[in-house]
């Protein structure tokens, strides 16, 4: 399970005719999160077949005969749709990228698994605890913000692939000093540094976009001041 | 920062580490997204999946949950040993322990020389490194800086602007990093931004000349808000909504119902709205958070510690 008490993966373990054996169970969505009719198409195979009916969720549905019999066809037509478009998918993974989508659990561990067999040619170094602390609190997602209230005749963009294409930027791999005083660092010097540093910020008086996150009571902002 | 300063912002250094360089994923990202633009389907599917799903992963946490089933009489033993994260009764007489393994080690000798007690967390590293994850949502915040602050930007997610200046031609195209415009050139006629992920906006589709409205209102189906009742909580209403079909999971009597929910929906700004323009939040910080947050994850794992124990001597 994950932190959130979500199950990941379901194991059984039992002994038929002397031999043990293991069933386990994943969920397809963690490793495609996206909706069963929509991978069917994507993946080109015949998708469900009739839609779900909430009233298949009670209890009493094992003494209805006929929901029951609809349960049955909607179950078969469901499970069999996901199979096929997941079999399309394992052949592709294996030929293309020498990976079997059964040996993860999610599309990130897929992408790692990808990442080390077909690209990785060096070592990524795992940070120590308290480096792995420092760096986390510089660690923040998309900067989202709201700059004015209404507006008319606006233009709406978007950048293709931005993490890609910040992933293509040069990435911090050995760390090759730890700084304990760096009170004395210039600016012509900090030009040069590359990597995390702890510091007090002081943002210009009057600006109405800042551009550094900061960590305020649980959320992130960008705000003004020290 | 070095984008910070130079817009005036002023910094006084602390502490830090330096890291070497390297061109960790340019093979990776280049081969996908070669391959999706030469793609259609599954295949380009597959490349949009990964290029946006690998960098997260380096930003995991060391800490792991690992999952125990233990019997009833088995579960005082886990309490005093191991750090709990949950506990999840199946039976009577069997129970699932989520437990954390990988806690950061010196924070556990800690705890241990408080509570003279013996806790374990083991330790089996995980492939991932925060500088890296760290790096990378950094930079993809560096690239929007100039979206930002060199047009008349009134909202901006992630990767996206609103905006009423026209971007230059050579800042739009189909490579890596370039703009894409969501509307395919259409003008937004009217738009309300309330809030993070909070707005509305409507345009005029060009052949059948009707209006489109578009909303975005967190914990809200997308689009489900008209331009209307965007501008109404605008100007400070509230809005009752029905969402319909949410899943209730219960593991007590292992159920699962479906059930419609009732919502009071208002906007919630944080900034300060003078005229039509948002004003930043503004704050002095003077302590070193530091400190505090290991002090603060001790004693929130010391009431864990209390209420696990507490709850297996009460079974």
């Amino acid at each position: 399970m994950d932190n959130k008490n979500n199950f990941i993966s379901i194991y059984y373990t039992f002994k038929k005719d002397g031999k043990i054996s293991t069933i386990s169970w994943k969920d397809s969505f963690r490793l495609f999160p996206i909706s069963l009719d929509q991978l069917c198409n994507i993946f080109e195979v015949e998708g469900k077949t009739s839609q779900y009916n909430s009233s298949f969720n009670d209890i009493s549905l094992f003494d209805k005969k006929e929901l029951f019999h609809q349960f049955l066809i909607y179950s078969k037509q469901d499970s069999l749709a996901l199979y096929k478009a997941l079999s399309k998918a394992q052949q592709i993974y294996k030929e293309k990228y020498f990976v079997d989508i059964c040996d993860v659990l999610s599309a990130p561990s897929l992408s790692l698994k990808i990442f080390r067999i077909n690209h990785l040619d060096t070592k990524i170094p795992i940070l120590k605890n308290s480096i792995d602390s420092f760096i986390r609190k510089s660690y923040f997602g998309g900067a989202t913000d709201y700059y004015k209230a209404y507006g008319e005749n606006l233009y709406y963009y978007d950048v293709n692939s931005l993490y890609p294409h910040a992933m293509l930027k040069p990435m911090p791999l050995n760390l090759i000093k730890t700084h304990k005083n760096l009170s004395s660092l210039s600016l012509e010097n900090f030009k040069k540094f590359f990597g995390f540093v702890r510091c007090r910020v002081t943002t210009p008086k009057n600006i109405l976009k800042p551009i550094l996150p900061f960590k305020y009571q649980g959320k992130t902002i960008f705000p003004t001041g020290t | 920062m070095k984008e910070a300063i130079k817009l005036g912002y002023k910094i006084e250094f602390f502490e830090g580490y330096e890291f070497d360089t390297y061109p960790l994923f340019n093979t990776y990202v280049h081969d996908f997204f070669l391959e999706k633009k030469n793609s259609t389907g599954a295949k380009k599917f597959i490349c949009k999946l990964h290029l946006n799903s690998l960098y997260g992963i380096m930003g995991r946490r060391q800490e792991l949950i690992r999952t125990v089933n233990v019997r009833k009489d088995e579960l005082y033993k886990y309490v005093v040993t191991s750090i709990i994260h949950s506990i999840i009764s199946i039976t009577d007489d069997t129970y699932v322990l989520l437990i954390s393994d990988n806690l950061n080690t010196a924070i556990i000798n800690q705890l241990n020389i408080k509570l003279n007690s013996d806790f374990k967390s083991f330790q089996s590293p995980v492939l991932s490194n925060v500088a890296i994850a760290s790096a990378v949502t950094a930079y993809a915040r560096i690239h929007m800086i100039p979206f930002k602050l060199n047009t008349d930007c009134y909202y901006t997610d992630t990767d996206s602007i609103f905006t009423k200046t026209k971007l230059n031609p050579s800042q739009i195209g189909n490579d890596l990093g370039l703009m894409k415009d969501e509307l395919d050139g259409k003008l937004i006629k009217e738009a309300y931004f309330l809030g993070i992920k909070q707005y509305g906006y409507s345009y005029i589709e060009p052949l059948g000349g009707e209006t489109v409205n578009k909303s975005v209102f967190a914990g809200v189906t997308r689009n489900s808000l008209s331009l209307m009742e965007i501008k109404q909580l605008h100007l400070g209403g509230k809005i009752n909504k029905t969402i319909s079909s949410k899943f209730f999971k219960s593991f007590t009597n292992l159920s699962i119902k479906i059930k419609d929910i009732n919502l009071t929906i208002s906007a919630n700004r944080e900034k300060e709205l003078k005229g039509n323009v948002y004003h930043p939040i503004h704050i002095i910080q003077n302590e070193n958070p530091s400190f505090k947050a290991r002090f603060n994850i001790i004693e929130m794992l010391i009431k864990k510690i209390k209420y696990f124990l507490n709850f297996t001597r009460s079974l």
